[in-house]
């Protein structure tokens, strides 16, 4: 027997009622912008660049589109952080959020002919970051099982805050081996947590027409020939390999929209290190240094030269 | 995972607790994830009651979020840099150890890395005068060496600080996590005063309770690391405890340039990584015969930038900068 759906007064607005867009997120990487209902995965290797990138979007996100008539661009929306690999720090998302604005103010400046420019004060940024802040939410996970009851402690949250438009999940693949482990020999028992959490994230997406970004380590690397091994080790652009090895659950598979592959190359000589993303076969590569605190994107002709 | 007991909240008695058992409702998990409507009919427990419960499991066992600014305010509050004892290492650093960080020094065999954990916990117990915890895993903890180092620096009587270290020996990955866990219970507790100014906690070797465990099924191993990597990291972030940690240079798979060990599963859990480069330990014409120069890089940095390289020397018993 089914039994029809009830739905509280809170649930039904929230599902209606229109969240901040996520479209113009980043341009350098969603070209046309995200429509909503999507996961996005972040795929990379230790320090590829993959953690930054998700403080680059939550500066993004929490930033209104603009301040005192200074463009920030941003999305003004709310942002849940969940954080299972313990790295968030939160006084590096302030510093980077003081550059952003210090840098969009330079800009103004610059841009406005009047002498009549007035430059915030920093105890004025300072207010105003902070204010910023208060449109991030962390949490903090330390299991698989957590991870589900958190997810679906959220739906609550995200009923109450219209504001709510992204779920960021750094990192996906923090819980996996304990869950191969724990689940013995079968397949199913060991991908039973993940299941689980996907089902619920994937009713958050489609509910309430939330975005997510969650990061995934590269725990596995395909065995390979000699020939390609050398590549490994490359300098030049053209020749790095954007392979993906997939190993989390079926579910998550289907969840998955959207995939930047995350890849380094060392700059000779200088001992910096380029970081290049991959956003799925067709579409274009995007790289970026990160300098000053701050992601800086190439653009197109500076791309393949080193 | 946590089994459902009566007592949890008054909804919660001995009766629900049967009725849920028999539509195989056992754990908390098993509640959250099931449909409430079908499980008040299954169950014959009225849907209000089961709301009640949901609740009271989902605010005690999920994360609390916590909201941007107020961790803000508190990462402020909290936050520290603890010098290392030598200043090139701490420009390299960008200040020294934070907290709430995983610092990993990666060398080969006698390259200095047990200098360096007792140079950093001799600055931290007589420069800022808070406690240090020393999990020894391979025998290399000397309170000798420190107090020795402490001379150096400059004190007349370093036997009075040396009570601000504790060290725990833990010679297998079980140990280890043993010891973990009763540093996390005291920090909890609030009992013991030793651990309200524990500022930092040193892990020499984490290699070498790794090591063995590597080998048998691969998912007890890796699971394993999974577990020490999330427990150092907790510590670091809920205590706001500088964590130190040590392990060993390999070359990779197919030789060329030397790597952390560990593999994959454990690159991705320290924050900040730096490596003792095997070609700085030469001996050179101009440095005095009981100094031994080395290099060391930062590899990987969640802050600042990686590949710079800065010099130290081994005087005699502690590290210092090249002057």
């Amino acid at each position: 027997m089914s039994l029809s759906k009830t739905e509280t007064g809170a649930q039904f607005l929230a599902r209606l009622g229109s969240r901040p867009s996520m479209m113009h997120i980043e341009p350098a990487f969603f070209g046309e912008g995200l429509k909503g209902k999507e996961v996005i995965e972040l795929y990379g290797a230790e320090g590829t660049g993959k953690s930054e990138t998700l403080l680059h979007f939550i500066v993004r996100c929490i930033l209104p589109k603009s301040w005192k008539s200074v463009e920030l661009s941003g999305c003004d929306a709310h942002v849940i952080f969940i954080d299972t690999d313990y790295k968030f720090s939160i006084l590096r998302l302030a510093s980077l959020l003081e550059r952003y604005i210090l840098n969009a103010v330079g800009r103004a400046r610059q841009n406005s002919d009047e002498t009549d420019f007035q430059c915030p004060g920093s105890e004025e940024t300072e207010n105003f970051i902070k204010e910023c802040l208060k449109k991030l939410y962390i949490i903090r996970c330390t299991s698989s099982t957590q991870l589900i009851i958190t997810l679906h402690s959220l739906e609550n949250i995200i009923c109450n805050n219209p504001n709510i438009s992204a779920v960021m999940i750094d990192s996906i693949s923090a819980f996996y081996w304990i869950d191969r482990y724990n689940g013995g020999e079968s397949f199913a028992m060991q991908e039973a947590n993940m299941r689980l959490a996907c089902e619920e994230l994937s009713k958050l997406v489609n509910t309430y027409n939330i975005t997510v970004f969650a990061t995934k380590q590269e725990l596995f690397k395909k065995k390979k020939d000699f020939e390609r091994r050398d590549r490994e080790k490359s300098t030049v652009i053209q020749e790095l390999d954007f392979e993906h090895q997939e190993y989390m659950c079926k579910s998550w598979q289907k969840l998955v929209t959207g995939r930047l592959v995350y890849k380094y190359v060392e700059i000779p000589g200088s001992g910096r290190r380029k970081f290049v993303v991959s956003a799925g076969p067709i579409s274009e590569i995007v790289t970026f240094f990160v300098e000053f605190d701050e992601i800086q994107f190439l653009s197109n002709n500076e791309k393949l030269r080193l | 995972m946590a089994l459902l007991k009566a007592g949890l909240c008054t909804a919660l008695n001995n009766t629900v607790l049967e009725n849920l058992r028999s539509v195989g409702i056992k754990t908390t998990l098993d509640f959250i994830t099931k449909d409430l409507e079908a499980v008040a009919q299954q169950a014959s427990v009225p849907y209000k009651d089961l709301l009640a419960i949901r609740r009271v499991i989902l605010a005690q066992y999920s994360g609390f979020p916590l909201n941007g600014a107020e961790l803000y305010d508190n990462g402020v509050l909290t936050m520290a840099i603890l010098s290392t004892g030598c200043t090139s290492i701490d420009e390299l650093l960008d200040g020294g150890l934070y907290t709430a960080e995983v610092t990993e020094v990666a060398g080969s065999i006698a390259a200095g890395k047990t200098q360096m954990c007792f140079t950093s916990a001799a600055s931290v117990i007589c420069k800022t005068k808070q406690n240090v915890i020393f999990v020894d895993t391979c025998g290399s903890f000397s309170a000798e060496r420190i107090s020795i180092i402490l001379e150096e620096n400059g004190e007349s009587e370093p036997e009075q600080f040396l009570s601000q270290v504790r060290c725990f020996t833990a010679f297998d990955v079980y140990e280890l996590i043993g010891a973990l866990e009763t540093i996390r219970h005291n920090k909890q507790r609030q009992m013991d005063p030793f651990f309200e100014s524990l500022k930092l906690l040193i892990v020499d070797n984490v290699a070498s309770v790794i090591y063995p465990i590597l080998g048998g099924p691969q998912s007890d191993g890796q699971s394993l690391i999974t577990i020490i990597g999330q427990k150092l990291k907790i510590l670091a972030v809920e205590f706001s405890l500088a964590v130190l940690i040590t392990n060993n240079l390999v070359s990779s798979e197919w030789g060329g340039t030397l790597s952390a060990s560990l593999g994959r599963v454990w690159s991705h859990v320290p924050h900040t990584r730096l490596v003792i480069l095997p070609h700085g330990n030469k001996h050179t014409a101009e440095t005095p015969e009981r100094e031994t120069r080395r290099e060391m890089m930062i590899v990987k940095s969640s802050r600042g930038p990686t590949n710079k390289c800065c010099n130290f020397i081994i005087a005699s018993s502690r590290l210092s900068s090249v002057r």
